[in-house]
Order: structure tokens, then sequence, then C-alpha cells
């Protein structure tokens, strides 16, 4: 029983429990507890009334974190304060977070880093956590929706929406993967960005990578805004892509089925396109050469400064217009 | 089953339990846990939430064993509460089983019924 009452306080104090209120569940524990034991019940029974205290922390932590958001301002992202969402988890961040990893279905996420200490989960709409994986495990964050769980949906329930805040640092990798759920994420600043969406919009913000940002999207729309990287690498089918302050250390890899990418206020030594019948329209986009391979798409600059000088260097197109001016 | 609707359940549970008497936190726990599959770390939250809502007041009262208990007693907004949560349950489980006992309650009259039906539209 001990034992028991220890790590309740344990899991509590994670939580920032005030004192006050520990001492009073705990109090209601050792109550309980030692009701069962007169009564003489086995340990097996024990465990079935009680369950382990691990769990018994968990579920109270919610009930507590609900309390303790009643009291609190809404959680500002960004310049947004977050309507509707409530807290579902607080993880406190002891030893350093290296890698973010968020790999979702239907539901929308907004993602901000923010100064504070823990990684924060919060949760619009109906939410039921046997359906996800949530933790923080040697050096990474991860929200995963589980795989293969049918959900008993009793009212009809829609899938929930989230908002991720975590302790501004820097990551070696952040991966984001979204189906049909809209993505809005800034600030992040990491080695590795890599965002995958099927139809889901996505928005991404102030990013800095030192390594490269790789994209992959099948029909949703994703628009960029001010971003640094090595490399970046973007993949869509017919989704259209935008960039705009875009700088680029190395270069820039593009390939399109039928989405177009728009371009603006763009530096790179090198851009290479590849497209069936995509479009490339770019606005200040200065680069020193341009590899493309379109069959029916256009590629475009058009640059205020006419001194910068851009060579294509490999060209084959079949019956898309190239201009640069 | 889906966690926030057992909770509901179990709310409704605990407060129908303490409308009868006042209870102690272990008795409400036993009480319950003899008819459905529910254990300490899901009543013990909905008592305190509810007891911090204004539902429950609590007292302590000794006990001839051991140290005093807790005692939770059902305040007059908790009663509103309960009877607002029991006529939602009535009207929902009512219009569950209406769904469910449509054409019969025994399962060999549905099969039988089943059975009629498909071999008409298979003919």
């Amino acid at each position: 029983m001990k034992k028991y009452l220890k790590d309740l306080e344990a899991e509590l104090k994670k939580l920032n429990v005030s004192d006050e209120e520990i001492a009073e569940i705990l109090a209601d524990h050792k109550e309980m507890l030692e009701e069962a034991q007169n009564e003489g019940i086995s340990d097996d029974e024990m465990v079935s009334k009680f369950g382990d205290p691990k769990n018994i922390a968990r579920e109270l932590y919610e009930d507590v974190l609900e309390d303790d958001l009643s009291q609190k301002a809404e959680p500002v992202f960004g310049t947004e304060s977050l309507q509707g969402y409530e807290l579902m988890k607080s993880i406190q961040v002891l030893d350093g977070l290296n890698k973010v990893n968020i790999s979702l279905v239907s539901e929308d996420v907004i993602y901000f880093p923010y100064e504070g200490e823990s990684i924060e989960v919060y949760v619009r709409g109906k939410f039921n956590e046997e359906e996800y994986k949530i933790n923080f495990k040697d050096g990474e964050f991860k929200l995963i929706k589980s795989k293969g769980i049918v959900s008993f949906n009793i009212f009809g329930k829609k899938t929930p929406d989230f908002g991720v805040r975590i302790p501004q640092c820097h990551l070696e990798n952040f991966k984001l993967s979204l189906v049909s759920g809209e993505g809005d994420i800034a600030e992040i600043d990491a080695d590795v960005v890599t965002l995958k969406t099927v139809s889901g919009d996505l928005k991404v913000s102030n990013i800095t990578s030192t390594t490269k940002v790789e994209v992959s999207v099948v029909s949703g729309d994703v628009k960029f805004n001010n971003l640094s990287s090595g490399k970046l690498e973007i993949s869509t089918v017919s989704g259209d892509v935008s960039l705009n302050k875009v700088k680029l250390d190395e270069g820039s890899f593009m390939s399109s089925v039928s989405g177009d990418i728009n371009a603006n206020s763009v530096k790179v030594p090198e851009i290479e396109f590849r497209t069936v019948s995509g479009d490339f329209n770019g606005q200040e986009v200065y680069c020193d050469t341009v590899v493309l391979k379109s069959l029916s798409g256009d590629f475009t600059i058009e640059n205020s400064n006419k001194d910068h000088k851009i060579e294509v260097t490999s060209k084959s197109s079949l019956s898309g217009k190239v201009t640069i001016k | 089953m889906n966690a926030q609707f057992k909770r509901g359940i179990v709310e409704l549970c605990v407060l129908s339990e303490l409308v009868q008497e006042d209870m102690y936190g272990y008795s409400i726990i036993n009480n319950i846990s003899e008819h459905i599959d529910v254990n300490e770390n899901t009543v013990y939250p909905i008592l305190r939430r509810l007891t911090k809502e204004g539902y429950f007041t609590t007292y302590l009262k000794e006990s001839n064993i051991g140290a005093a208990r807790k005692y939770y007693k059902v305040t007059e907004k908790g009663f509103r509460y309960y009877l607002e949560l029991r006529e939602q349950w009535d009207h929902f489980i009512g219009g569950v089983y209406a769904i469910l006992n449509k054409g019969g309650k025994k399962n060999e009259e549905i099969l039988k019924r089943f059975r009629s039906r498909t071999e008409k539209t298979e003919r």
C-alpha cells in the first residue's frame, strides 16, 4: 500500500498538482485502501478493484487537468489562442527532445513551439484515448493514430483536432504525416523536416532547416511562408505548392504530375523541375541554373532585377513554354 | 467501450447510489463494481469532480474500525443534475431498445423473419 501511494504521489507531482490537492487525493486513497485491506480481499481482487497505480494516476490527471484548465487562459498558438481546445496531455521534457513524429489520418493539427518546459497536447471534439499513441521516449515525441482500431462511434463522432505545443528547441527530425486532415505548423527548427499529406492542406510558416525539407503531397495544397534550408524536395501529384520567401543554400528538386508550383521571392542556386502538365510560376526567383523536364507544363520566371542571369542547363520540354524574363 | 461513454454511465450510477444514501468512497466502488465492470480509477475521479462542481458535499464520520471515513452527500444541485441525467439516459436507452426490439425480442423470431425474407428475395 505504501508503494502504491508513493507511485501515485510521484505521478501527481509530475503534473504540477498543488501540494494541498495531492494531500487530499492521497488521504482519500489511503482510506479506501485501508478499507479494502480490512475487508481482507486478496491481492488479485485488490488489483482489479484499484487497477494499476499508473493507470489510476493517468485517469486522475485528466480530471485534475480539466480542473486546472478551467482556471487557465486559452493557450496561445502563434498569434491566435485556441478556442474550444482542452489540454489532454502534458509531458514534462526532462532529457533532450530531438525528434517529433506526428502521424494522423483525418484529424486537423496545429503545431507551435512555445516558451514552456512541457510538451502539451490539446484536443477539440470527441477524443478516444485508446485510438492514439501519445508519448515521449528516447528524445522522440510521438502523436500517432493507432492502426486497425475501429472506433465505436455511438454518438456519431467526428475525429478530434489536435493542438501541439513543444518547448522551443532545435530538433534532428520533424515528421508530419496526414491523410485528409489539415495542418498548420510553424516555427520549426530542425535538421530534417519531412511533411506528407494525401488530400489535406498544409500551411507551413517560419521553418529553419539545416539539411533539407521534404514535402510529399497527392492532392492537398501546401503553402510555405518563410523557409530557409539546405535543400527542398517537393513531390506532388495534383496538389499545388506555393512558396513565399524561401532561401535555399543547395538546391531544390520539384516533381509534379499536374500540380502547379507558385514561387515568390525565392533564392536558390539550382532548381530542378520535372512535370507532366503542372506549371512553375515564379516571381522574384533568383537561381543560377534550371534543370527542366516537362511534357506540357509551362515554366515561367519573372524577376525585377534583370541583371541576374539564369541559365537553363538542361531542357526537355515537349509543348510547355519556357519564359525567363 | 468508448471511454467517454462509459464515464457518463458510471457518473449516473454514482449519482444514483448517492441519492439513496450517503456513502463513503470504498462502498460506492464496491456497490457499483458488483454490477458493472468498473474500478476505482473510474469512480474516484468522478467523485472528486462532482464534489468540486458542488453536486456532492463531504463529511467525516467515525467508523468502528480504523480511521474516520469520508462520506459523500448529494446536494440539491446534485439531485437536480441526477434527474436531468436520468431523463437523458432513459430517453436514450429507451430509443436504443425500441430499435433493437423491432420485430420481437427473441433471436429465433428474428432469424425466422430474416430467413423468410431472404428466401423471398432469392426466388
